[in-house]
């Protein structure tokens, strides 16, 4: 349990501290007392150990897209134009941060009304949400069996008889009026689409005896969890059929139905979104064009590393060779493959995995160039889950001191090492950021300075308490040697699964799908299968 | 089908509608002879609108210019590039420009530093506080969020609890920027310059209105249209929207009582909103004429940017959602809203504060606006400042030109254009003379002649009465809400007859 441990104090030191040392002592893991408790159990059969409180989640914006895609075949993404701003913090789907306001109400409306309007007027997709052929336009039993079929897609579990019945009432009521069965479907759809138990997903569950706040999810609710979590979108019909059947309930057959969702695109959708929101590039400050070339890039990495070679995630940030076409490969200074889009070695370019592409090199830039206490900041913050406090409150960052009058970047940048108050949290991020300033914003090698051709960029940095570097690949490195990056991983998509921060009672879950990086196979798909296998992930602790 | 249930509503979340069964428009008939005031002895409504852009008066290192501050006081004030655009619309006669503006500032960053009523701490992002609500910052302490809180009610909110009650809407908020356009943060109260009291007697946040689409379609709601057959289709689609909601209301009800506390009050929230929309739908709409007209249907929204965050990203969309259209539809929108009398207090927030936007198809220069406010030169800037202007004018002038009485909307109105910064001493590094970052010398557009405010010239503030909030309280005051703003209560000097 060696990792265990050296994990363990890293990451509750991420979360307990937040603060910046001088010496910069925290990076290396060489705290660890030895005395910390063994990290969540081996099948985790005692439950609710693991398992820190979780709230009501709204749908995303683009779940919510997704969610009318895949129940309506409505694949207009209207939502992410109508309702209020998800903000990426990095994720989008933290809850607290989640208001009912009156403009998400009125788009939950409006989207629900055009929804069900277009429904009406495409016979074809009509048809297949509907399931059934009206005989007039009062048939009911064609109505009752629409509803049944069509709101268990919409609030993802079976309707009640009398649930039903109301909705059956609604519909004929506007049949009858407008002689037409699919005006009756069309109210249907428009109530269902804005129902509590569509836009949020709700879970109540049964208490656990002897557990205060503890509740078991239902099996529907499982159900759910698992088609966000993988998918982003709601539960398929085979997915709900399996929950109607009770066979969601251990942790073999959650993995086994994890294995089946994980070959859908739908979660190479997903997986591929994770790591564009966790490391930042999932919009782009660039041409329509650069963008889509940097985003195939960095989407086939993830794609060949997790889903074709099935191989150990941290190759995602060692691989030799990348998927690009002959003009991305003038913009890197690499040999051309072709002019479509190819594997091309990376060679001894110094470059190496995701953190020598463009994506991710263009995130936490500074205005007019690169920042290198930005990337710095980011990449302890995001990659390493180590918490940088804000500057104190006689800094303005917008405007950094000018005591130091220099042409240099990094003569520039000397200020902060000087002034006694910066220098504890400039330390832990300008050293990274230098590392990398041989990498432009858009990913390009230089060797000097834009601006300034007599200031030439060492490309020289340190991990401070770790190693000193130079490029992306040995960063990364770094990163992958002391296990700083696995440890954070798996923080992040326990946030991400949750819609909340890191809490202390999350520990040994999160330090258990640590381990599954570093001492089992290494696979990103094991690690959500670890997830989703585990007693928490079917329990709920109220807040 | 009227909806069957009308319970009470269990908190006080309609705010201007409750009782308000009517909401009509100031026809001519409805004037006395003389056509200054309502022939049932009530006065004619008056309107309050605060417009905000996320931009300062100086770039770094820059000195103040008159791109925006006109060089004379007076009527016929001088008009640089900044203001140019009140010419051009011809309305400077209706603008007024207060000048030497300022948000006091804590002096130093120590705890026993005191931070001066209606103050700003030393860190110059916290000075939202003050700008929106009147009250001072709270105070800025290391390692905390450093989200910039809002303490006290906004001015729109003000005015919209003490007159809402009289229209459909107790006030309209409206944002024109669409996105945050920067990831990886949180918006920090970045957005949004509407603030009220709930009823919990908290502080919340109004979220504003985003799509202009969305504003459109809530806003015209209750007109029914003359043609007969479209006036049947729209009175059907109406009752379609009530049937549906009267389901998804009781549905909810019942899921409430399902969940734990927390989730409870979350749902509740959810639940009080979606009960407003079915109060709204019960509203009687206005009497359609006269210069009350439906706007014809807007359309989709443009698309949305993506994230922008430096020069080499001007020429595409990043940044950028066509808020020039959006600003543009969402000013017609309010224009029609105060014609109808639809509301009388509304936000109009243009940019946020520190705005990412990507101002390259508005100004021609390459830049997120709050980069340019570091980073770019005053010429550049001065460009912006007009567009935000260009806007501000282009609504007066429609008011200006819609009759009422015997004079025009605008007559009724108090509009303010209120900006983030100014431009002066840097209390953040206490060294830098001209920084982006100073509450010091701001200024404010003031437009209308409601009760009596002066319009078409150019005041400097006198010294004691010279806080944004001052300017606040007199607009207030000209639409007849005799309230503190915050803890700013004086009036400022000359801008309000008596």
């Amino acid at each position: 349990m060696r990792f265990s441990l050296v994990l363990g104090s890293l990451a509750v030191a991420a979360i307990a501290l937040g603060g910046c040392r001088d010496n910069g002592s925290s990076g290396g893991g060489t705290e660890t007392d030895g005395n910390e408790t063994e990290s969540g159990g081996e099948t985790g059969e005692e439950s609710s150990d693991a398992l820190g409180p979780v709230g009501l989640r709204r749908l995303t914006r683009y779940e919510y897209d997704n969610t009318l895609r895949d129940i309506l075949g409505d694949s207009s993404r209207p939502g992410s134009q109508v309702l209020p701003e998800d903000p990426f913090t990095p994720f989008d789907n933290e809850y607290g941060g989640q208001e009912a306001s009156q403009p998400l109400i009125e788009g939950l409306e409006s989207l629900a009304r055009d929804a069900a309007q277009d429904l009406r007027d495409d016979p074809a997709r009509r048809d297949e949400v509907v399931g059934c052929t009206p005989v007039g336009p009062s048939d009911d039993e064609c109505m009752g069996q629409f509803v049944a079929r069509f709101g268990r897609r919409a609030l993802r579990r079976s309707l009640s008889a009398t649930e039903v019945d109301d909705y059956v009432a609604l519909g004929l009521a506007y049949a009858d009026r407008e002689s037409d069965f699919y005006a009756g479907m069309e109210v249907i759809v428009r109530a269902l689409l804005q129902d509590g138990e569509m836009v949020y997903r709700v879970e109540t569950g049964t208490p656990v005896d002897g557990e205060p706040g503890v509740f078991a999810l239902g099996d529907f609710e499982i159900a759910s969890r698992l088609s966000y979590l993988l998918w982003a979108s709601a539960p398929s019909d085979a997915l709900l059929d399996a929950a109607e059947a009770g066979e969601l309930r251990t942790p073999e057959q959650r993995q086994a139905m994890a294995r089946t969702m994980l070959e859908d695109p739908r979660a190479r959708a997903q997986v591929d979104r994770f790591h564009a929101m966790w490391l930042g590039y999932v919009q782009l400050p660039h041409s329509a064009e650069l963008t889509n070339a940097l985003r195939t890039e960095t989407s086939a990495l993830v794609e060949q590393v997790i889903f074709e070679d099935a191989s150990a995630w941290i190759d995602l940030f060692t691989a030799t060779e990348t998927f690009i076409d002959a003009t991305l490969a003038e913009h890197y200074g690499l040999p051309a493959g072709g002019s479509e889009a190819s594997w091309v070695p990376y060679g001894d370019s110094g470059r190496r995995g995701i953190l020598s592409h463009g994506s991710f090199l263009s995130v936490a830039a500074g205005p007019g160039d690169t920042s290198p206490t930005r990337r710095g900041k980011w990449i302890r913050e995001q990659l390493m889950c180590q918490p940088i406090p804000p500057p104190p409150p006689d800094v303005d960052a917008d405007n950094p001191p000018t005591e130091i009058e220099a042409d240099c970047k990094a003569d520039q940048y000397l200020i902060h090492a000087e002034v006694g108050a910066c220098r504890g949290c400039h330390a832990q991020m300008d050293p990274i950021g230098f590392g990398l300033e041989q990498y432009d914003r858009e990913g390009r090698f230089r060797t000097t300075e834009p601006d300034s051709p007599q200031c030439s960029i060492s490309g020289d940095g340190e991990l401070v308490g770790v190693a000193p570097f130079n490029g992306p690949a040995e960063l990364s490195g770094l990163l992958v040697d002391n296990s700083l990056i696995q440890s954070c991983v798996a923080q992040q998509l326990y946030r991400f699964a949750l819609g909340r921060e890191v809490e202390f009672d999350d520990m040994p879950l999160v330090l258990e799908m640590a381990d599954e990086l570093t001492e089992g196979d290494g696979r990103f798909d094991t690690l959500l299968a670890t997830l989703v296998a585990h007693p928490a992930f079917a329990l709920r602790r109220e807040e | 089908m009227v909806s069957s249930k009308f319970r009470l509503p269990r908190r006080t979340f309609l705010r201007g509608l409750g009782g308000a069964a009517l909401a009509l428009p100031t026809l001519e008939i409805m004037l006395n002879d003389s056509g200054e005031a309502l022939a049932s002895g009530g006065s004619m409504p008056l309107r309050y609108l605060v417009c905000f852009g996320g931009f300062s008066l100086v770039t770094d290192g820059s000195a103040l210019t008159n791109d925006y501050i006109p060089m004379t006081t007076g009527p016929d004030y001088s008009l640089g590039t900044g203001l140019a655009p009140l010419a051009t619309r011809g309305v400077q006669d209706r603008v007024t420009v207060v000048s030497g503006l300022s948000i006091p500032s804590q002096l130093a960053q120590d705890e026993n530093e005191p931070i001066p009523p209606a103050g700003r701490t030393v860190h110059f992002h916290a000075h939202i506080n003050p700008v929106v609500s009147g009250m001072r910052s709270v105070p800025w302490l290391a390692n905390d969020t450093h989200i910039p809180t809002v303490t006290g009610r906004s001015s729109d909110q003000i005015v919209g609890d003490a007159v809402g009650h009289e229209t459909s809407f107790a006030s309209l908020v409206y944002r024109a920027q669409a996105l945050l356009y920067n990831t990886g943060t949180y918006p920090m109260n970045r957005d949004t310059i509407s603030y009220r009291r709930n009823d919990r007697g908290e502080i919340e946040r109004v979220v504003p209105v985003v799509s202009p689409r969305q504003a459109y379609d809530s806003l015209f709601l209750g007109f029914v249209p003359d043609d007969p057959a479209e006036a049947a289709a729209k009175e059907l689609e109406l009752d379609k929207r009530r049937s549906v909601l009267d389901l998804v209301d009781r549905r909810m009800g019942g899921l409430v009582d399902r969940l734990g506390t927390a989730d409870r009050t979350r749902l509740e929230q959810h639940y009080d909103e979606i009960r407003a929309l079915e109060m709204r739908l019960e509203l009687d709409g206005p009497k359609v004429g006269g210069e009350c007209q439906q706007l014809p249907d807007p359309g989709n929204d443009p698309p949305l940017g993506g994230e922008f965050s430096g020069e080499d990203a001007y020429d595409v969309n990043a940044g950028y959602s066509d808020e020039d259209s959006r600003l543009r539809l969402m000013c017609d929108l309010m224009h029609i809203a105060f014609t109808c009398d639809l509301t009388r207090a509304g936000s109009l927030m243009f940019t946020m504060f520190q705005s990412f936007m990507n101002v390259n198809p508005i100004t021609g220069h390459p830049y997120g606006l709050h980069d340019m406010s570091h980073n770019g030169e005053i010429p550049e800037l001065a460009d912006a400042m007009a567009w935000h202007v260009e806007h501000f004018a282009y609504l007066v002038g429609r008011l200006a030109d819609t009759p009422e009485g015997t004079g025009s909307v605008l007559d009724s109105c108090a509009m303010l254009l209120m900006n983030e910064a100014g431009g002066g001493f840097s209390y953040e590094n206490g060294v830098t003379q001209w920084s982006a970052h100073s509450t010091d010398n701001m200024a404010m557009l003031v437009a209308g002649g409601a009760g009596g405010l002066l319009q078409g010239e150019h005041i400097v503030a006198p010294s004691g009465a010279n806080h944004p909030g001052n300017v606040v309280v007199s607009a207030m005051r000209a639409v007849g809400v005799d309230e503190d703003f915050g803890e700013v209560s004086g009036v400022m000097p000359g801008l309000l007859d008596g």
